[in-house]
């Protein structure tokens, strides 16, 4: 029994804000600032009524393109930005992408780690035989939860939506995972109002912090020096566990695809790492952060672009809200 | 370890900063460069330099370079 991802497509809608905009909006951001320290120029952002389904259902109409829609056994949607409180978005969209009645589907909730975590349930699926094909989605919407004034958010992420297909196979493409997760952690990168533990927006007028950091209740709230600290906290480890997993070493790692966070975090990874920077993926200046579509979106860049071939052996990390991390390997 | 390395690494890792502009008894909230991005360069430095991983909060209570490089020798 063995799986292996057979195709990838990714969709990013048509609105861009760029840095120039920022520094319109911000006096004393700069642009040519922005994109030196966080690798980011320009972002694409959901149009007001275009939410995570919509883009979900784009990339997966890409994907399926000249498939048989009905042999998907199994749709698994990535997603924290969903449609509604219920129904689950995955069976939206297994009627609206006219995927089989038999098809099973549900959505997950998570972040940056989401994709290495989708994966990992697509393996176990196929592994327990309830199914020889799975389309996993992954879409986001986080500009929706950011506050105008939060010029840092806005600087970071961008929206996009990845649809991956795994399929059973003679070839073990899906190796072995590490995954882990630290709850104590929940605050540091969070939406609080809107849930049902906090139903009521708290509408604050004040948004700023002590220190001037942005921080508003009914928004995205990201304390970004602690997610620094849990990343070069957590990463490094991970790095090492999912190679002893794999019974592998760094160097017959052929490539890295981590999360692409941002270019400060990634590079200060792969610099702790001692990753060769020809082996590591850093590439988010026209997408910015898309949570957890930028792993899949990665991949397919690399795949169309040639970066990576047949037979090579692929290291991907995921990391963030959660707190939640992931990785594992993967044979093109 | 040394006070005077520690403070030019500190240097070193904020933006436009010359050499010789600091002293231990700085005070943090009269550096400029210590915004957001400048207080992650130093988390970043530290971890990297010095193996240490030191907590936002550690960075926010502490008044000046020195009191950082004693979350450097606990």
């Amino acid at each position: 029994m063995a799986c292996k991802i057979t195709k990838i497509e990714y969709y990013l809608p048509s609105m861009i804000l760029d840095n120039t905009q920022l520094e319109k909006e911000f006096s004393e951001w700069n642009a040519a600032k922005i994109e030196e320290k966080i690798g980011i120029r320009n972002r694409h952002l959901a149009a007001e009524c275009e939410t995570a389904l919509d883009m979900a259902f784009t990339a997966g109409e890409k994907l399926l393109q000249g498939m048989d829609k009905q042999s998907i056994g199994f749709l698994i949607l990535c997603t924290q930005s969903p449609d509604y409180f219920l129904p689950t978005t995955a069976c939206i969209l297994q009627d609206k992408l006219g995927l089989s009645r038999t098809c099973g589907a549900f959505d997950f909730n998570l972040g940056c780690s989401g994709f290495v975590y989708g994966l990992a349930v697509a393996k176990g699926l196929i592994y327990a035989n309830i199914t020889d094909k799975v389309l996993l989605i992954t879409s986001e919407t986080y500009s929706k939860f950011i506050h105008s004034l939060d010029k840092s958010n806005r600087s970071i992420f961008g929206d996009g939506a990845a649809a991956i297909l795994i399929e059973k196979s003679e070839m073990d493409g899906i190796k072995e995972f590490t995954l882990g997760t630290d709850g104590s952690g929940y605050d540091k990168l969070i939406v609080k109002t809107g849930g049902m533990r906090f139903p009521n927006k708290e509408n604050l007028t004040e948004l700023f912090d002590d220190e001037g950091y942005f921080h508003s209740p009914d928004h995205l709230f990201m304390d970004g020096s602690e997610i620094f600290n849990f990343t070069i906290d957590v990463v490094p480890e991970l790095v090492e566990n999912t190679l002893n997993q794999n019974r592998m070493t760094k160097d017959e790692v052929d490539y890295f695809i981590f999360h692409q966070a941002n270019k400060f975090i990634l590079e200060h990874l792969r610099d702790y790492l001692s990753i060769p920077i020809e082996k590591f993926y850093l590439n988010l200046l026209e997408t910015g952060n898309t949570v957890s579509a930028t792993i899949p979106i990665a991949l397919a860049e690399c795949l169309q672009n040639c970066t990576l071939k047949k037979g090579d052996k692929v290291m991907l990390v995921g990391f963030g809200v959660g707190l939640s991390w992931g990785g594992c390997i993967i044979e093109i | 370890m040394e006070i005077k390395k520690f403070v030019k690494d500190f240097e070193n890792a904020l933006d436009n900063v010359e050499s010789g502009s600091f002293t231990p008894e700085t005070p943090l909230n009269t550096i400029k460069q210590l915004d957001s991005l400048g207080v992650l360069s130093v988390i970043a430095m530290m971890h990297k330099q010095y193996n240490t991983k030191i907590k936002g909060s550690g960075i926010k209570n502490a008044q000046t370079i020195f009191d950082l490089f004693n979350l450097i020798q606990k």
